[in-house]
């Protein structure tokens, strides 16, 4: 199979260019795109890219695989390239690169890190733990389980157009994990950070972010909780 | 709050001059094996002869594989010298340091005469608390085992008295 990678070393290249490579896929068996990146890096060790668990868990190797965004390891050759005979590898889009599919995550963890992804509870700690009902721990299911590809983020036009202002669908996730938490009593002050014409409402509800997560998680609904907060709480 | 109890010393000019050492080899490497290559075997050695089910025979049979794959992965070559994001350095060194825990599984695997959870031996088929009950430790300069006890004394709960597990 042919094989189109992006490549780029900041030491030697000028710019970046797509190399290819021509692949032999085992018979009857479908590989996923990491394995094919592996192979890759068998005959050319100087493809670099991250990977770590090589099942979908650690969110190392969001990439851009046949124009769209996803984990090299849970994303089979055949799903990518529908059948055809071509696969193209890119970097995540609208990040810097650092060399070839390896981008700088900064601008991503920046954002995450304004939302305070973690529980704020000032009452004194109970003895064991703090304890919530059934219903109430249903509500955060489809919210906690994001693990920070960015594959959304980056394929977000309003993230490309704002990086700096607009939080972008993986962070407002998580802004809604903790909104949502029974546990948590910073709503408040939460929501006084949010309410700003871009960290939230840059959303144009593309729902591109819904098209790719690997998790199959739904930012856009996330985010229309949070809306539907800020109005509530400004009207 | 990591290092509480744990005394450390800095490290010293002789362990960065070790250390250099070995990245200054990797990073003049001109011939030498793959690493994706050596991995591979190294994998292969330790699936078929430091599975679950183990016999002797076959563990030792593994350790000469593994003490012939020393030199080869002490020559291993790099195939990438760049200074920016490479992973191939990082995949040399962890290559080298796999090596390392490789053998002191396998002598740990070998030294222990005695089945016990996932170390199922065919030629030792039973528990044996009397002689293994035991944390093994594996000395790789003297290529050693020796034996360190098992704290079993917990300060808030009764202690659990050790016996085989029949379901």
């Amino acid at each position: 199979m042919l094989v189109s990678v992006y490549r780029y070393n900041p030491e030697t290249d000028s710019k970046p260019s797509m190399q290819n490579y021509e692949i032999e896929l085992p018979e009857g068996r479908d590989l996923m795109v990491l394995d094919v990146l592996g192979l890759i890096k068998k005959q050319d060790p100087s493809i670099a890219y991250r990977r770590s668990c090589r099942e979908g868990v650690c969110g190392s190797d969001g990439m851009n695989i046949n124009g769209v965004n996803g984990l090299g390891c849970i994303t089979p050759v055949s799903v990518a390239t529908k059948g055809g005979n071509k696969l193209v590898i890119r970097p995540l889009p609208g990040l810097p690169v650092v060399r070839d599919l390896v981008v700088d995550m900064s601008i991503f963890y920046d954002q995450f890190e304004k939302v305070k992804p973690f529980l704020i509870n000032d009452t004194p700690a109970p003895a064991i733990e703090r304890l919530q009902s059934p219903e109430d721990r249903a509500k955060l299911d489809g919210l906690y389980e994001c693990i920070l590809c960015a594959c959304c983020s980056t394929n977000c036009p309003s993230f490309w157009w704002n990086p700096d202002k607009f939080i972008g669908p993986a962070g407002l996730l998580m802004a809604y994990r903790f909104l949502a938490d029974t546990r948590d009593n910073a709503t408040e002050e939460r929501l006084e950070d949010l309410q700003d014409p871009f960290s939230v409402f840059r959303c144009r509800g593309i729902m591109n972010c819904v098209a790719v997560c690997p998790k199959g998680l739904n930012p856009t609904k996330a985010i229309g909780h949070i809306r539907h907060m800020l109005l509530q709480r400004g009207a | 709050m990591l290092g509480q109890g744990i005394e450390y010393r800095d490290a010293s000019q002789s362990d960065i001059e070790k250390a250099m050492v070995r990245l200054n080899r990797l990073n003049n490497s001109t011939e030498g094996e793959n690493v994706a290559d050596l991995r591979e075997e190294l994998q292969e050695i330790m699936q078929n002869y430091f599975g679950v089910f183990r016999t002797g025979d076959f563990m030792r049979e593994g350790v000469k594989k593994l003490e012939a794959l020393r030199p080869r992965i002490g020559n291993v070559k790099l195939g990438d010298k760049s200074n920016a994001f490479n992973t191939a350095r990082i995949e040399a060194l962890e290559l080298e340091n796999l090596l390392e825990v490789a053998e002191a599984t396998a002598l740990s695997a070998e030294g222990r005469t005695e089945s016990r959870g996932a170390h199922a031996r065919e030629d030792f088929q039973e528990r044996d608390d009397e002689n293994w009950l035991c944390h093994s430790v594996y000395h790789p300069t003297e290529r050693k085992l020796t034996k360190r006890a098992v704290n079993f004394a917990p300060k808030m709960v009764d202690k659990f008295e050790p016996m085989i597990r029949t379901y």
